[in-house]
C-alpha cells in the first residue's frame, strides 16, 4: 500500500475550470500526514473548489491530484480511476460543511451510524456505541435522540464533525465550517477542531478565523485567483508576507 | 370580559362589519346564503324523494355484485376501514372525545339510510370499531409509516384476493371505485417514484426513457390511454382472459405514474444540493444516496402533490365507462335509467355529490395526517421555541 508515503494529498500542476473559467490553475501542494493546513483567500478565490476536488465533489481538467495512494479521476484522463477507487476515497476524508449538511429526517444517532453501517459494513450496536463515544468528544451526549432541527447551529456543527469522525478518516476537509454560524457559537465548533488538530488529525480547513489559524495550522496557505500566492508557517505569513496581495488581503481582514 | 361571545362580537365588528362597504357584502352574502340553504333545505325535506336512494343503495355501493357474494364487499369495506384508520393514525393522536362526537355525527347520518336492516347495521358497527381500533393501535403504539406501509400493502392484496372470486367484471358501484382507486394509488406511487428518479438518473439509457414515457404520457389524454390498453391489451395477450377492472386499473397506472413522478421529481428538486452532497462525502453508495437520504426527504416534500394525484384518480374513476365497468357514477346513471327511477335525477346526483365529498375529505384528512407524520424533524423545531 501507498500508505507508508508520507504525504497524504498531492497535487501537480491542478487546473480546474467552471466552463472556461478557470478558477483553480497549475496548483501544486503536498500535506503530510497529521499536518494542519488552513487555505486562507477572498471569496471566489477558489479555497472551497480546491478543498472539494480532494474528496471528488468537483472534478479537475488537468494536472494530477494523488490523495491516500490513489490518483482521483480527471475529466480529460478518465482512467485514472474508477467511482470504487472514488468511494474508496470518500471513506477515508471526512468533510464538513459551511451549511452543516445534516440528515434533518433521522436523527443525531442515526446520522452517526448510517454510514459506518453502510459503507463500513459495521452491526448497528457497533456503530451506536462508537456514535455515543464521538458525541460525548464533542460534548452532545446528551442529544443522540433529537432532530438536527432541534439543536443550535454550533452543536449541528459539532454533529456534523462528529459524523465524518464516525467513518474513521485519514484526513478531514473543513469548509467555512464557523461562516454559516451565530458569533457566540463559533468557538464552541473551533474548540472541538483544535482538541483534533492536538489529537494530530491531519486536517485542511478553509476558515476566516485567523486567529485560530495563526494557533493551529502548521502551514497557511494564501490563495488568490486560483493560485497560491505563498504559503509558509503561521509566523511567515502574518508577521513578514512577502506578497503584496497578501498583505493588502491581512491588513483587510485584520483590521476589524 | 374576555367570554367568548363578547370576542365573537369584537371579532365581527372588525372583520365583518368595519366600514360601509363592509356591512353591505356582509348583509348581501348572508342574505344570499339564507336564500340557498332555505331553498335547498326546503327542496330536501319536503320535494325531495329520497326512497330511490335507499331503495337502489345496493346498485350504488356494490353495482351488480350478486347476494350471494356480498361478504365478501364487506370483508373489503373492513379493510378499507382499517387502512384509512391506520394512515389516519400515523399523524393525528387519537382523540377519544373528538371520535365519539365524529361517530355520532355519522350514524345520524347513516341511521336513516340504512334502516334497520339488522346485516348492513352489523357490517357498518363492525367498519366503525376496525377503523377506531385501527387509528388507536397505530397512534398509541407510534408505529412508523414503514409498518403502516406493510400493512397496507397486505391489506390491499387481500381485498383482491377476496374479491377476485366474485367475478372482477362484476365489480361495480362505490366499491369498484374504492378498489379501483386503492390499487391503481399503490401501483402509481411506486412506479411514479422509480420514473422521477430514472428521470434523474446519470445513466442516460436510464433517463432517456423516462423521460420519454413521462413526456408522452403527460401529453395524451387519459381517457384515451385506458381504452386504448383496454383494446391492447387482447392484441398482445389473446390467451390471457384480463378482466376489464386489471386492465382499466393499468390504463390509470401507465398515466398516473408519469403524473406522480412529476410530483415526485419537484420533491426532489427542491432538496438542498449539500444533501447529496454530504453523503457522498460520506462514502455512501447511489442506492443508499437515494434511498436513505433523497427519497423520504422527497417524498416529504411531494405528500401534497401526490395526494392531490390520487384524489385525482378517485374523481377520474368515471373514466372507466368506456371499458364498460360501472363505477359509482355510473350506477347513478343506470338507476336514473330505470322507468320508475326517470324523474329522480336531483336526488341521485345530491346523493352522489354528497357521497364524493365525503371521501373527498376523508383523502384529504389522511393525507394531512401523513404529511404531519413525515415533516417530524422539522416540525420540532418549531416546538422548541
Amino acid at each position: 500500500m501507498t500508505n507508508a508515503s508520507n504525504s497524504i494529498v498531492e497535487m501537480v500542476n491542478l487546473n480546474k475550470y467552471f466552463g472556461t473559467q478557470l478558477v483553480l490553475s497549475d496548483i501544486n501542494l503536498t500535506v503530510i500526514r497529521g499536518e494542519v493546513l488552513v487555505v486562507i483567500g477572498g471569496s471566489g478565490s477558489g479555497k472551497s473548489t480546491l478543498i472539494r476536488c480532494i474528496n471528488g465533489l468537483e472534478s479537475h481538467e488537468g494536472g494530477t491530484l494523488i490523495v491516500d495512494g490513489y490518483t482521483m479521476p480527471c475529466r480529460t484522463l478518465p482512467t485514472a480511476a474508477g467511482s470504487k477507487d472514488l468511494l474508496r476515497i470518500r471513506k477515508r476524508v471526512g468533510m464538513v460543511f459551511q451549511q452543516f449538511n445534516l440528515f434533518p429526517h433521522k436523527t443525531v444517532r442515526d446520522n452517526l451510524t448510517l454510514a459506518p453501517v453502510r459503507v463500513h459494513n459495521r452491526s448497528p450496536a457497533d456503530a451506536a456505541e462508537a456514535a455515543e463515544k464521538l458525541l460525548s468528544r464533542v460534548g452532545l451526549e446528551a442529544h443522540a435522540s433529537k432532530f438536527p432541527a432541534q439543536l443550535s447551529g454550533g452543536q449541528q456543527q459539532r454533529v456534523a464533525i462528529a459524523r465524518a469522525l464516525a467513518m474513521e478518516p485519514d484526513l478531514m476537509l473543513f469548509d467555512e465550517p464557523t461562516s454559516a454560524l451565530d458569533p457566540e457559537m463559533v468557538s464552541e465548533v473551533l474548540d472541538v477542531m483544535r482538541e483534533l488538530a492536538a489529537d494530530g488529525m491531519t486536517m485542511i480547513i478553509v476558515t476566516h478565523e485567523m486567529g485560530f489559524a495563526r494557533e493551529v495550522a502548521g502551514r497557511i496557505a494564501y490563495l488568490d485567483k486560483g493560485r497560491f500566492l505563498e504559503i509558509g508557517t503561521p509566523t511567515e505569513l502574518f508577521d513578514s508576507p512577502n506578497n503584496d496581495r497578501t498583505k493588502t488581503f491581512l491588513s483587510r481582514i485584520l483590521k476589524h | 370580559m374576555s367570554s367568548p361571545f363578547h370576542s365573537m362580537i369584537f371579532w365581527s365588528r372588525r372583520n365583518l362589519f368595519a366600514t360601509a362597504k363592509d356591512v353591505a357584502l356582509t348583509v348581501m352574502l348572508v342574505l344570499l346564503s339564507i336564500w340557498a340553504a332555505y331553498h335547498f333545505i326546503h327542496w330536501a325535506v319536503l320535494v325531495a324523494r329520497w326512497d330511490v336512494v335507499s331503495d337502489s343503495l345496493r346498485v350504488f355501493l356494490v353495482g351488480t355484485l350478486p347476494p350471494t357474494e356480498f361478504w365478501r364487499a364487506w370483508i373489503a369495506l373492513l379493510f378499507v376501514a382499517l387502512i384509512v384508520g391506520s394512515m389516519s393514525g400515523l399523524g393525528f393522536a387519537f382523540r377519544p372525545r373528538q371520535m365519539a362526537l365524529t361517530i355520532l355525527f355519522l350514524a345520524g347520518l347513516t341511521f336513516p339510510i340504512v334502516g334497520n336492516n339488522i346485516p348492513v347495521l352489523a357490517a357498518v358497527c363492525s367498519m366503525t370499531v376496525s377503523f377506531v381500533a385501527s387509528w388507536f393501535l397505530v397512534s398509541r403504539l407510534a408505529l412508523s409509516i414503514r409498518h403502516v406501509g406493510c400493512f397496507v400493502t397486505g391489506s390491499l392484496a387481500l381485498i383482491f384476493m377476496i374479491l377476485a372470486p366474485a367475478g372482477m367484471d362484476r365489480w361495480g358501484g362505490l366499491l369498484l371505485s374504492l378498489v379501483f382507486t386503492l390499487v391503481s394509488s399503490f401501483f402509481i406511487i411506486i412506479f411514479g417514484v422509480l420514473l422521477a428518479f430514472g428521470r434523474r438518473s446519470n445513466n442516460w439509457a436510464l433517463r432517456l426513457p423516462c423521460i420519454m414515457y413521462i413526456e408522452s404520457m403527460r401529453s395524451l389524454p387519459l381517457i384515451l390511454i385506458v381504452y386504448w390498453i383496454w383494446i391492447a391489451g387482447p392484441l398482445f395477450f389473446p390467451t390471457w382472459n384480463v378482466a376489464a377492472v386489471t386492465r382499466g386499473i393499468a390504463g390509470f397506472v401507465v398515466y398516473f405514474s408519469a403524473v406522480a413522478a412529476e410530483s415526485v421529481r419537484g420533491g426532489l428538486q427542491g432538496l438542498p444540493k449539500g444533501q447529496q452532497e454530504a453523503a457522498r462525502s460520506l462514502g455512501l453508495g447511489e442506492f443508499d444516496i437515494n434511498y436513505q437520504i433523497l427519497l423520504p426527504q422527497a417524498l416529504r416534500a411531494s405528500v401534497p402533490a401526490l395526494m392531490g394525484n390520487i384524489l385525482d384518480v378517485f374523481n377520474f374513476v368515471p373514466v372507466v365507462f368506456v371499458v364498460g365497468l360501472a363505477d359509482f357514477l355510473r350506477t347513478g346513471e343506470m338507476v336514473l335509467a330505470s322507468p320508475r327511477y326517470g324523474d329522480r335525477t336531483y336526488e341521485v346526483y345530491v346523493f352522489m355529490l354528497v357521497i364524493y365529498f365525503a371521501i373527498g375529505s376523508v383523502l384529504t384528512f389522511v393525507a394531512r395526517g401523513l404529511e404531519h407524520h413525515l415533516s417530524k424533524g422539522s416540525r420540532r423545531l418549531s416546538e422548541l421555541h
